[in-house]
């Protein structure tokens, strides 16, 4: 009976993820371009979420960290010669570094304010990279290109974002459910009643902002690393507003969903874009109706389902 | 450096002060009462380019054009108000800020359907072209005529807010809305004027800088972060404040623009972190 249950509990996830480990097989290789992306995207979601959904902090400047993490390694692959792997703890330091910092600079502040501050921060990051003082070391709009490739074959570097993406996913379940997370919650609902009853609000949302910009800067170096090459873009606040929009879509509080809006978002780009030319409008349209009607996002839809189903 | 030519940066520094007020004006506004950050502000002002040119020409009147324009923008923000930002009050603010950026989507992709994507220069009328002679310098009658404008409008807002009983209304609701409410006054409609207001003011905005940067789907939302950076040095919530601050980011970039060009990009940000780091509710926000 038990086992029933759990049985068809993670019976849809088990078959989504054998078709994953299987697309290598039969796909071709812009199929295969497209997975990677999604993976590293939800990647980046689910850090977002970590943010918005369970901090209930409305960052407009994510992509900063995401940038950072690409710049850092693709900096230290081309001029310092470091393998991919050994980028990684710079790139851990040094997400953490900034979000101490933005943290400590912008989170004393109301929520809008610090939704604008980080606007401002990730456009002021942007022009940091693409002025002309640091041209020499960021290749300013052009961006930074032919990093070494870190595997042999694509299949490999699939799989690579594959596992990428289900440890990060583990990983944020571990840390949501853990009492830091239901502590962050609570803050989320109630932050006057987190206060008085002797939590130091200010340090668990630098915890969370620590913890999520970590993640996005791994998601960073982890694009460059598939991609061979970085874009000032990917600090820009295009790429925020993609995350965005993947969060909310999906379904923020979930992390399952921002990883479904992230595989919406990116499918949308790669195929609806050459049909439509306004496909935006109707991706708009479907923004408001989502935060309209629908705050838990698509998968709230699922939820909503399931739960009747239940019921009855 | 001569005086001739500080007053020139001077009198340009100050009217990119009053645009940027012109801008900003709508937003703060809104923001005041509603305490609805609107991210589609920029879209706003875009689209009060495009209707009022369009209308201009359609008319062949500059002031009906521009003032028929405001009046259409103002109520597409009613209207924006009265069926979509009321579902959300007393909610998570978090869902109105979400909403307001997804109508940036709407917004914009609506203007490249029926004007197309590509860029439009906008030529000014004959009696805002040439110049005239300031302390022997030449300057431009457009410049002029936005002092005016920008003079009369925060004339009109201050009077407004402060000589009539609306005015009374609005500046008691920012202060307090439950107990305007138990006075008997029907809020809500007062929030559909305040919304109103600032669509008309996002459009004389959008109009006006229109003549500066030419006519492209772009030109509301590359001035949104200015916008929200003006509000936020001036002290989210306080009108005045965002006029003084659109002034002093005015004077920063046109001199940082004149002594070290390239950091002019940058001007707002360093003004905004050193307002911020001295006063972290801006220039005359309360905490």
């Amino acid at each position: 009976m038990f086992q029933s249950i759990y049985l068809r509990k993670y019976c849809p996830v088990c078959i989504l993820i054998i078709i994953l480990i299987l697309l290598p097989l039969f796909s071709s290789e812009y199929v295969k371009v497209v997975a990677m992306q999604i993976f590293i995207f939800g990647v980046f979601a689910i850090s977002y979420d970590i943010l918005l959904g369970y901090t209930g902090i409305a960052s407009f400047g994510h992509a900063i960290f995401f940038g950072t993490g690409a710049y850092v390694t693709a900096l230290l692959m081309l001029k310092s010669g470091f393998s991919f792997w050994a980028t990684l703890p710079f790139v851990v330091i040094g997400c953490a570094v900034i979000g101490l910092l933005i943290g400590l600079l912008t989170l004393r502040f109301a929520t809008i304010y610090f939704t604008i501050v980080t606007l401002a921060l990730g456009q002021f990051c942007y022009f940091l990279l693409t002025n002309a003082l640091t041209y020499q070391y960021t290749g300013g709009d052009d961006g930074l290109h032919g990093l070494p490739m870190i595997l042999q074959t694509k299949n490999q570097m699939y799989y690579l974002a594959f596992a990428f993406l289900l440890v990060i996913f583990f990983l944020a379940k571990k840390i949501v459910s853990s009492p830091l997370g239901t502590t962050l919650v609570a803050i989320r609902e109630n932050e006057f009643r987190a206060k008085m009853i002797g939590y130091n609000v200010l340090n668990y949302r630098l915890i969370a902002l620590v913890i999520s910009g970590i993640m996005a800067g791994l998601a960073g170096s982890m694009n460059a690393a598939i991609l061979r090459s970085v874009f000032p873009g990917f600090m820009g606040a295009g790429t925020t507003i993609d995350v965005i929009l993947m969060t909310i879509l999906g379904g923020m509080g979930s992390l399952l969903g921002p990883v479904i809006g992230a595989a919406l978002v990116i499918i949308c780009q790669q195929y609806l874009s050459s049909y439509f030319e306004w496909w935006l409008m109707i991706f708009g349209i479907i923004f408001v109706l989502v935060v309209l009607f629908l705050p838990q996002g698509l998968i709230g839809i699922f939820y909503r389902f399931r739960g009747r189903r239940n019921t009855v | 450096m001569t005086s001739q030519l500080f007053v020139n940066i001077l009198l340009s520094a100050l009217s990119l002060g009053v645009i940027y007020f012109l801008l900003s004006s709508g937003f703060a506004l809104v923001f005041s009462l509603l305490r609805v950050s609107n991210f589609s502000h920029g879209s706003l002002i875009m689209w009060g380019a495009y209707l009022g040119v369009y209308l201009v020409k359609a008319l062949s009147n500059f002031t009906l054009g521009l003032v028929v324009s405001a009046v259409v923008i103002g109520i597409l923000l009613a209207l924006v108000e009265f069926f979509l930002f009321r579902r959300l009050y007393g909610g998570n603010p978090l869902f109105e800020l979400l909403l307001t950026f997804g109508l940036i989507y709407i917004l914009d992709e609506a203007v490249k359907l029926i004007w197309g994507a590509a860029m439009i220069t906008v030529d000014k009328p004959l009696f805002l072209q040439g110049t005239v002679m300031i302390y022997g310098e030449p300057f431009a009658v457009l410049r002029l005529y936005i002092f005016g404008l920008g003079a009369f409008i925060c004339a009109a807002l201050y009077f407004l807010l402060n000589k009539t009983k609306l005015g009374l209304i609005i500046t008691a609701g920012i202060e307090n809305k439950e107990m305007v409410r138990a006075l008997g006054i029907n809020i809500n409609k007062v929030f559909t004027f305040v919304c109103w207001l600032g669509g008309f003011l996002a459009g004389i905005a959008g109009f006006v800088l229109a003549f500066f940067t030419g006519l492209s789907p772009e030109m509301g939302t590359n001035q949104l972060l200015n916008v929200l950076v003006i509000v936020v040095v001036g002290g989210l919530g306080s009108f005045m404040g965002a006029a003084i601050a659109a002034i002093i980011m005015g004077l920063a970039e046109a001199f940082l623009g004149f002594y070290l060009p390239e950091l002019a990009i940058l001007s707002s940000f360093i003004v905004m972190f050193i307002v911020l780091g001295i006063k972290p509710s801006g220039l005359l926000g309360e905490e």
